[in-house]
């Protein structure tokens, strides 16, 4: 019988701007990808059904749980990690101005979602903002400061 | 003693290193849990050493390399570790400096300490602290200071040192990975006390396995493969005995009937000439830690029989203790060192997947192993905070004032760590062993503040208070710490009371509080304080869907006093429309980071207050997502307006668990004020608002 396990493929995706080449079970999420194959930490693991927000990430400039997302539907797509952010960004800055985090672990996620508001609607309101995280848990209580960073981002 | 973190660690020497030049090296047994800790106590030895923060680095949680200062909780970092560091450096200094004066013939007075470098009268000396610690060693005792030495200082907030890297990804637990890594995970019995039927499983699949007794785990070196292998081995595992729940069991009227032991504080002579007694019962449900990120950690067995376990537990000394027995190691063969995780609230899963991967790490001698919990896991299987009851009676005089209060309360234990117990303290081991009998629940001594006590004595001026506890030892449910341990159910049940009593008195709750608080200068500043800001006198009266809560104590009645206000709406569900806390922490090290503790708290308070509650699932399992147990989201976030003052104290007090009593209680004060009488029974749901107004 063969398994499951032994049908992988190959695929190439656009993370960050540039093609990667992977070996991957036919089943495999963007998640797994990014993490066990191209090593790139910055989209975390929560929880792996959609219910926490670690793993968003940005495919064509909307946010997208990367959990549950399968590769194999990600051929042309454009993908977006927290790690494709430049050095001086200024949701970053933002952030880090306000020191809005605890542990930090919810961040990478959230700010991607944020990019994608931000790209949509320059000047959002403070309940835009909330709407817009709204897929995302963050359980160290760091949510106002958050929310004030990226309002402080928002353009006038 | 100024700091019990001095007790195991006499030396000047055990907390810094002055070996690189250029460099001071700071240890601590306190770790990184999100809280920023690693931050303050950089800060506290730049500002006693006169030295930018770049030039510190902080070395923490590595056992035999770092001071064992016990577990990193109780809102004692900075009391304990800040102390100490701050003694340290100053005694280091203090002692060079008379070297130095003894050197050029001056009097210490005349020598003074810049980057690094001594000065005498002004004129650089070629001694720094580098080459004096060379000349004479650091081998000398932390001397108590007559005054800290960062006495008069301003608060100042050195922003986070970890902060920018993890922001990025990365700089967590989660995120090693090493080029000889196996990665496993531990298939789990439906509930505690079940034992695998081993000999249902074929042949193959028993070769396939990591198995000690009930203990079963399946390795890979390709993570992905693991999971899809672990997924088709799951059903194939049979189970037999342990301990079914039912919902029944997870009610917190059930620990009514439990037997247990009780344990009492306080004295109460019930028999003052009281104008009546008045009794009330306040309830919370099971609560779970909830961490975004699942518990995970790395264990290399060398060749050579050591083992060495990277983990992100709160306690890395009692850990590495509590592995030792498990695997019958000398503790000179286990070492443990701490990495962060993501956010910790108490005692989570941190120290069970650190067992899991000793032990499996002994099978793949010269391999890491890495085990990263699921969801799944981290909700069933990582201990949970322990529901509760309270029963409060008071005798009450002419004036409607308590001149007797006691509380019987009725709980779970709060401390089941590693170190609680000979053993068994570990998920591990209970399955290898088959191990069906928990350790028994014990309560906290006086001395770490008290456990399910914590806070059942009232801060106000009431002549007897009484409180008893009776520990339950609930079947099948593993539970533990969890920030405030007791604090959370204490403070909500006795401000509710206080409530009820200004509302039978028919007076303003402050004004009624503060009549109990005469002579409790600090105490009754705050509650002023966050009335004031808050518009308190002004507030419309509670009814039509809205309301006002006020609520204080002082945590462990001897840490920060804290006061809030909390304005509510109610429509079908409650709604925090705003929160004002003010808080008197005591001397404050990194003003930004106390913030951030308290407003940390504050929300984690209002997500207990209004939603959380563990139950049981359609398959009578504890929850398996947050679909299961939802918690607060942005959408329910209220504004937030803190203020910490300006405190009279020289020591600090600390800030992590203060604010979660006094938060929701000052929500469930608002929510009666909505509703013209008291919810007595947490979360405050829809389904107990509905049922309150039913009753009234
Ligand atoms: S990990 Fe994807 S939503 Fe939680
Ligand atoms: S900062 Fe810890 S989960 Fe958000």
């Amino acid at each position: 019988m063969p398994s499951i396990l032994d049908e992988t493929c190959n695929l190439t995706l656009t993370v960050n701007g540039r093609a990667e080449t992977v070996t991957v079970p036919t089943d495999a999420t963007l998640l797994e990808v990014l993490r066990e194959r191209l090593g790139l930490m910055g989209t975390r693991f929560g929880c792996g059904q959609e219910q926490c927000g670690a793993c968003m990430v940005l495919v064509d400039d909307s946010p997208v749980f990367a959990c549950t997302r399968l590769v194999d539907s990600l051929d042309g797509s454009e993908i977006r990690t927290v790690e494709g952010l430049g050095e001086d960004d200024p949701l970053i800055a933002a952030l880090l101005e306000h020191q809005a985090a605890q542990c930090a672990f919810c961040l990478p996620g959230i700010i991607m979602s944020a990019k994608a508001l931000l790209d949509r609607t320059p000047s959002p309101e403070r309940s835009d903002i909330l709407e817009a995280l709204d897929p995302h848990l963050c359980r160290c209580g760091a949510h106002p400061r958050i929310v004030d960073a990226i309002l402080s981002v928002a353009q006038p | 003693m100024i700091s019990p973190s001095l007790m195991s660690a006499k030396m000047v020497g055990d907390w810094i290193d002055l070996s690189t030049p250029g460099t001071v090296t700071i240890r601590t047994g306190k770790v990184e849990l999100g809280q920023g800790v690693l931050t303050a106590l950089v800060q506290i030895a730049s500002e006693t050493l006169a030295l930018p923060a770049e030039r510190i680095e902080i070395v923490s949680g590595i056992t035999g390399a770092t001071p064992n200062e016990g577990y990193t909780a109780g809102s004692l970092s900075i009391p304990h570790a800040g102390t100490a560091i701050e003694a340290a450096c100053g005694t280091c200094i203090s002692v060079m400096r008379d070297r130095v004066a003894a050197s050029m013939g001056a009097s210490p007075g005349d020598v003074t300490l810049s980057d690094g470098a001594f000065h005498c009268d002004g004129e650089q000396t070629d001694h720094t602290l580098w080459s004096l610690a060379e000349d004479i060693g650091l081998d000398f005792e932390v001397a108590e200071p007559a005054q800290p030495h960062r006495a008069n200082r301003q608060p100042a907030s050195l922003p986070r040192i970890d902060l920018a890297r993890k922001l990025r990804g990365g700089g967590m637990i989660q995120d090693i990975r090493t080029p000889d890594m196996l990665h496993a995970r531990v298939l789990r019995p439906p509930h505690l006390g079940a034992r695998l039927m081993t000999d249902a499983l074929s042949e193959d699949d028993r070769a396939s396995l990591v198995i000690e007794g009930s203990f079963v785990a399946v390795v890979d070196d390709d993570p992905l493969r693991l999971t899809r292998r672990a997924q088709r081995m799951i059903p194939r595992l049979k189970w037999t005995g342990g301990t079914e729940l039912t919902s029944g069991i997870l009610r917190p009227d059930a620990l009514a009937v439990l037997p247990g032991e009780t344990i009492e504080i306080g004295e109460a002579a019930e028999s003052s000439p009281d104008t009546g007694t008045v009794t009330a019962r306040y309830e919370r449900p099971y609560l779970m830690h909830g961490s975004i990120g699942c518990v995970t950690a790395l264990a290399h067995w060398s060749e050579d029989g050591h083992l060495t376990v990277t983990s992100q537990s709160q306690g890395p000394y009692q850990l590495r203790d509590a592995i030792a027995v498990m695997m019958d190691l000398g503790l000179e063969r286990v070492e443990v060192r701490h990495a962060a995780g993501a956010g910790c609230y108490g005692h989570n899963g941190a120290d069970d997947v650190a067992a899991d991967a000793a032990l499996i790490a002994r099978h793949f001698p010269g391999r890491t192993i890495r085990v990263m919990w699921t969801r799944a896991e981290e909700f069933a299987h990582a201990p949970l905070s322990t529901a509760g009851e309270v029963e409060i009676s008071a005798g009450l005089n002419e004036a409607g004032r308590p001149d007797w209060m006691t509380l019987q309360i009725a709980s779970g234990t709060h401390a089941r760590r590693p170190g609680t117990a000979p053993s068994g303290t570990l998920l591990a081991e209970l399955l290898r062993d088959e191990i069906e009998t928990l350790s028994p629940p014990i309560e906290l001594p006086e001395m770490h503040g008290l456990g399910g006590l914590r806070n059942a004595i009232s801060p106000y001026g009431i002549p007897n208070q009484a409180a008893a506890l009776k520990l339950v030892d609930q079947p099948g449910l593993r539970t533990s710490a969890m920030r405030g341990l007791g604090t959370h159910l204490n403070v909500f049940a006795i401000e509710s009371f206080i409530d009820e009593l200004a509302r039978r008195a028919n007076e303003d709750p402050l004004d009624y509080r503060l009549s109990l608080l005469e002579g409790e200068e600090r105490a009754s500043a705050v509650l002023r304080r966050v009335a004031e800001r808050s518009g308190w006198a002004d507030r419309p009266e509670g009814g039509d869907g809205t309301g006002w809560g006020i609520a204080y104590s002082r945590y462990k009645n001897r840490a920060a006093y804290v006061a809030m206000v909390a304005k509510i709406s109610i429509d079908h569900d409650v709604r925090i429309e705003k929160l004002w806390c003010c808080a008197d922490a005591g001397r404050v090290v990194n003003m930004d980071g106390v913030r951030n503790q308290i407003e940390g708290g504050i929300v984690q308070s209002m997500s207990w207050a209004l939603y959380e509650e563990v139950g049981l699932t359609a398959d009578e399992t504890l929850p398996q997502s947050w679909e299961d147990y939802p918690i607060l989201r942005f959408t329910n976030l209220p504004e937030i307006e803190l203020e910490v003052v300006a405190s009279p104290d020289p020591v600090p007090l600390g800030a992590g668990e203060v604010a979660v009593g006094p938060a929701t209680a000052a929500i469930a004060n608002a929510v009666a004020d909505a509703l013209g009488g008291p919810v007595r029974s947490l979360p405050l749901s829809r389904e107990k608002v509905i049922s309150a107004l039913l009753e009234t």
